[in-house]
């Protein structure tokens, strides 16, 4: 009996095209503009040489020291010696960030106020500020000069050590991708919806025969919830899989953990469709809009559009960000990438747990009124 | 003037469908203009990067590090807990992550190896910066230790406080002021292009959806109005909703850039984004032949639109997108529109030189109008005879 | 008994729905629930499933009092709603084995009866094909094929055969004898008086929320004091001829509709020949005679004093 309605429900939800372009085709294209759009954002973050222009004048040449200076940072400046007039012309199209003009001292000629022409202006800080410190000593020390100190000026050591911020790289794209599958996973609660529509006599005319057959109403809902969640899965995983296999997404290597995040997270995806369209009479076109809109909002506020959204409500509302499903699933896959403890990953995996639960009981005391007000 | 009367009518009934992408362009039209709206200065300003700093080390030199990094950075007050820190690094709230271990400093005086530690974006531009700085601070205390015996920690970070005063001189060299105005403009323009290609989508295709029925059409061929008659009204119905459309979406910009819309950039950011109406109006009609219901209308709207915006530099800037991407978008006329504008945002001053390569773009945009309609000219001639 | 109902009331916020309603269905029989649009028809239907809340009453089903958790009695009914009730997604017969499916848990058997439905209702042709290409007449059938596949003994329809073109209309009725053929009971409600009085063995006239009159359609046209109706094709269009026959005894109206005669008898015997005796004597032409027995519309219209026909 259960097999049975299972999977008819099942076949009815597969043959619904509109729902399985929504829920299974619209975060696959989703994720390829995600992936178009965003393959080189971190890139934009990564430092690459900053071009400079130097004019080559008399002035330069008196200050052998600043040459000696630009040619210990090599990985810094990609440095090009050119007159003033050329100096200004690369400027203006854009093929160099600023030039450096020894013209009474020395001086930095940007475009604009950036992070590359603050770095060259902190190298010429830099420049002048070593000067001072030589002079400085010389006239405390006059026998640092003896002692080697022109040579120690460009032996710079390193005295920073790095820590990893976490078990991968901080990369905040891969936040887009959690959300988006945040958003599929919600995008269960159409299935779930199209479920309680089909077994609610109140809701449809299908419902009520349904509601005729001598079968207990719990059987009849576990059923079609089960048809929701597998098609759902279904949905999830082809998701995943285009996000490992072919966008090659980072994931952190758990599949044991993602798994059972993608199988909570749907069911929490699902019931919360059924709770919605269990609880309220209005029509079906009003239920899909309250249904679109709050996975809307969730997953906006997870930072499926605005990346730093999540930790926004994170540190300025943590309440919401516990309310939030959509961000209890986003938090989940991101704690698995960049964790490297489970505690906060399991926090989000019980809370998902409580939700889920919370809205299958609610649309089993909703669904199971045995008599209808009216029809 | 039936026909055109129908159509109006049509688009009435599907009013909250369209109204949806209206309101959420002036949403974010609001948003974007109070976000970044910090006044453009004329001069030279240091890029401030967010950075936590944590000393355990009680020390002059510390404390001095501290004092130096703070006139170049923003310091965000957040406890040092393993957990608060990563996420503030993840989203970015800070980019940098100094901790200053104890005894750092009489380490450093009594030669020891000591280090710094810290936690950064690996490979990222602040990450370069701040490494430079700390480096060149530490660097120039330890110059002073190994040349002149027996400095206290006290006098010691005096020196180095002192040469660290020493800045260049840096010249911006052209007023940034209007620039910046007419790059806010321009995101304004570019975003525009994604709620104005799906309501176009949307409205076109569902009245051409209802046009297009089999019952229908075969309902007006038999009516009194000549095909020829018909057809202009649809074509005159559709252009109207097209133009109606573009006003609404211009009003906003009226409204928050004011006289600057009547400027010649103004204009030209007016002249681009009714081409790409136009453009895209010609497209919904292709689409709207090619799709069988409702159902597939949104579906089309909200694909075509968001995708073509992604892929084309409007939700992420094009200077933001590979190659290969821009290769892709260059196939919609949602690239040429988004670089038309970046052309016109970034202009200081409006030549026939600087303007050309607009003039091109918009060429371009409109060649997709023609190609639009020729395909679907053939696709419909096919549909009859078939 | 099949069916007990004692003293039904069902009230939506203002309006009483059914307003005592009492009904018996005994075993084997055609029972005919007929009445206006809007008349309770269809709540009172709901009800006795227990579909519906109601304020009062009792409902017996097989003896047992209807529960929405009685699942012994469920198994033996079948129901035809008024709306069709079949998934888009499933075909023809995807969706009788569906429903059939939730009353018999044996495949081999299932696959039998939906065979057999599907035959029932002429879908052979139609089995592998989506509700959406089905013509209307075609999607009631199905619909009727979903409710009885399960082989039910009380088959409820609840106006199954509205907007349904005439040629499907007679497979419909017929079909329904054949099931009564069969042994199962049935409950049918109409706003058509004309297939009522075809198929039913006992009828239900129903109006706001009570049942007025109940009986077999003899005994129903037995109540009201109109006898036939008499037309008679008459050329001459004399007042005075209108005046004599309305003298005669047994006869209630007489008026002139185009060049027929048309007269309203009581309850009685002769009343064709007194009429006709009376037109001879008078030495008038006459026509083509009709004599028409009263209609269940003459019942209603004289207990309720308004038209039982659909205006719409």
């Amino acid at each position: 009996m259960f097999l049975h309605i299972y999977m008819y429900r099942l076949k009815c939800i597969l043959r619904d095209k509109q729902n399985v372009f929504w829920t299974l085709m619209f975060p696959i294209i989703l994720a390829t503009l995600f992936y178009l759009a965003f393959s080189n954002l971190s890139n934009a973050e990564s430092f690459t040489e900053i071009e400079v222009g130097i004019v080559d004048n008399e002035e330069l040449r008196e200050h052998p020291e600043f040459t000696e200076a630009v040619k210990s940072v090599p990985d810094l400046f990609n440095v090009t010696y050119t007159t003033k007039e050329n100096a200004e012309k690369l400027l203006e199209d854009g093929e160099i960030e600023g030039y450096i003009h020894f013209d009474d001292g020395l001086k930095l000629f940007v475009k604009e106020s950036g992070i590359n022409e603050t770095i060259i202006k902190s190298f010429l800080d830099d420049f002048l500020q070593t000067s001072s410190t030589i002079s400085t000593i010389i006239s405390q020390n006059p026998a640092a000069v003896q002692n080697g100190l022109p040579d120690s000026v460009f032996d710079r050591t390193d005295y920073l050590k790095a820590v990893p911020s976490g078990k991968a790289e901080p990369n905040t794209v891969v936040n887009y991708f959690y959300s988006l599958i945040a958003m599929a996973c919600l995008y269960g609660s159409f299935s779930g919806l199209k479920e309680v529509l089909a077994m609610q006599g109140n809701l449809s005319y299908q419902g009520a025969r349904v509601n005729m057959a001598p079968i207990h109403k719990a059987k009849i809902i576990i059923a079609s919830m089960s048809a929701a969640v597998s098609f759902q899965l279904i949905a999830v995983t082809a998701l995943l899989v285009y996000l490992i296999a072919v966008l090659r997404v980072d994931f952190g290597n758990q599949v044991g953990y993602i798994a059972l995040t993608s199988i909570v997270s749907t069911i929490t995806g699902v019931t919360f469709g059924t709770f919605i369209s269990s609880v309220n009479r209005q029509s079906e076109g009003v239920k899909i809009g309250i249904l679109i809109g709050s996975s809307m909002i969730m997953t906006f506020l997870s930072g499926m559009m605005y990346d730093k959204m999540k930790y926004i409500v994170h540190t300025k509302v943590p309440v919401l960000s516990y309310l939030n499903p959509a961000n209890l699933i986003t938090d989940s896959f991101y704690a698995l990438y960049y964790f490297d403890t489970h505690a906060r990953f399991f926090t989000n995996i019980a809370l998902l747990c409580g939700y889920s639960v919370l809205f299958g009981t609610l649309t089993y005391l909703a669904v199971r009124r045995q008599r209808y007000a009216s029809i | 003037m039936q026909v055109y009367k129908a159509l109006f009518k049509i688009i009435h009934k599907n009013l909250p469908q369209i109204t949806i992408y209206i309101f959420s362009f002036l949403v974010v039209a609001v948003i974007m203009s109070n976000v970044g709206s910090n006044p453009a200065n004329a001069d030279f300003s240091e890029t401030r990067v967010n950075i936590a700093f944590f000393s355990y080390d009680d020390s002059a030199l510390s404390d001095g590090l501290e004092s130096s990094l703070s006139n170049i950075t923003n310091m965000i007050d957040i406890p040092d807990d393993r957990e608060k820190l990563q996420d503030a690094l993840f989203f970015r709230e800070v980019e940098y992550i100094v901790r200053v271990p104890k005894g750092f400093a009489e380490d450093l005086m009594k030669g020891k190896d000591v280090k710094i530690e810290k936690i950064a974006v690996p490979g990222s531009v602040s990450e370069v910066y701040l490494d430079n700085v700390i480096n060149k601070y530490i660097n120039t205390a330890k110059m002073y230790i190994s040349n002149m015996k027996g400095l206290s920690d006290k006098q010691l970070t005096d020196f180095v406080m002192k040469d660290l005063e020493q800045k260049a001189e840096v010249k911006l060299i052209r007023k940034v002021e209007e620039v910046s105005k007419s790059q806010k403009v321009g995101y304004h323009f570019n975003y525009m292009a994604y709620s104005l290609f799906a309501v176009l989508i949307l409205g076109v295709s569902t009245v051409m959806l209802v046009f297009n029925k089999k019952d229908l059409r075969n309902r007006n061929l038999c009516s009194p109005i000549t095909p020829k008659s018909m057809n202009t009204q649809l074509i005159l119905g559709n252009l109207s909703y097209a133009v109606l459309a573009w006003l609404i979406m211009i009003m906003p910009s009226l409204f928050m850039f004011g006289s600057f819309m009547f400027t010649a950039k103004g204009m030209f950011f007016l002249i681009n984004s009714l081409v790409f109406s136009l453009s895209a109006l010609c497209i919904s009609f292709l689409i709207s032949i090619l799709v069988k219901g409702p159902g597939a209308i949104s579906a089309a709207a909200n694909v075509i639109s968001l995708g073509s915006s992604f892929i084309s530099g409007v939700l992420v800037p094009q200077e933001l997108l590979g190659s290969t991407v821009l290769r892709i978008g260059s196939f919609t006329p949602t690239y040429w529109y988004v670089k038309s504008n970046n052309i016109i945002a970034g202009m200081t001053e409006l030549t026939l030189r600087n303007i050309t390569p607009v003039l091109y773009n918009m060429l371009i945009v409109f060649g997709f109008a023609v190609a639009s309609i020729a395909v679907a000219l053939v696709v419909t001639k096919q549909k009859r005879t078939a | 008994m099949i069916i007990k109902v004692n003293n039904l009331v069902k009230r939506y916020d203002d309006l009483i729905a059914l307003d005592h309603f009492n009904l018996e269905v005994k075993e084997g029989e055609i029972f005919g629930l007929l009445g206006p649009n809007g008349s309770g028809k269809t709540t009172a239907i709901n009800c006795i499933l227990s579909l519906l809340k109601y304020d009062k009453g009792t409902i017996e089903v097989y003896g047992r009092p209807m529960a929405p958790d009685a699942y012994d009695i469920k198994r033996n009914i079948g129901i035809i709603m008024q709306n069709v009730a079949v998934f888009d997604e499933l075909t023809v017969y995807e969706n009788i084995d569906y429903f059939c499916g939730m009353y018999i848990k044996d495949k081999k058997k299932r696959r039998e009866l939906v065979e057999e439905a599907i035959e029932f209702v002429e879908l052979d042709s139609f089995r592998k094909f989506l509700p959406k290409k089905l013509s209307g007449g075609l999607l009631r059938r199905l619909n009727i094929a979903c409710g009885i596949a399960h082989k039910p003994k009380l088959i409820i329809l609840d106006e199954p055969t509205v907007a349904v073109d005439p040629q499907s209309r007679r497979k419909i009725l017929e079909g329904i004898r054949k099931l009564n053929d069969d042994g199962a009971t049935i409950v049918y409600t109409s706003h058509y008086m004309e297939e009522v009085e075809e198929i039913c063995t006992r009828i239900a006239i129903m109006d706001k929320g009570k049942v007025i009159a109940l009986g077999t359609k003899d005994e129903l046209k037995g109540m009201i004091n109109s006898g036939e109706k008499i037309t008679v094709e008459i050329l001459e269009h004399n007042p005075d001829i209108l005046e004599g026959v309305r003298s005669l005894p047994n006869i209630v109206s007489a008026e002139f509709n185009d060049n027929m005669l048309v007269a309203k008898s009581r309850r009685g015997k002769n009343n064709l020949s007194a009429l006709l005796e009376y037109l001879r004597s008078s030495q008038i032409n006459v026509g083509r005679i009709y004599s028409e027995p009263p209609t269940l519309n003459d019942v209603f219209l004289e207990i309720t004093g308004k038209e039982l026909r659909d205006h719409a």
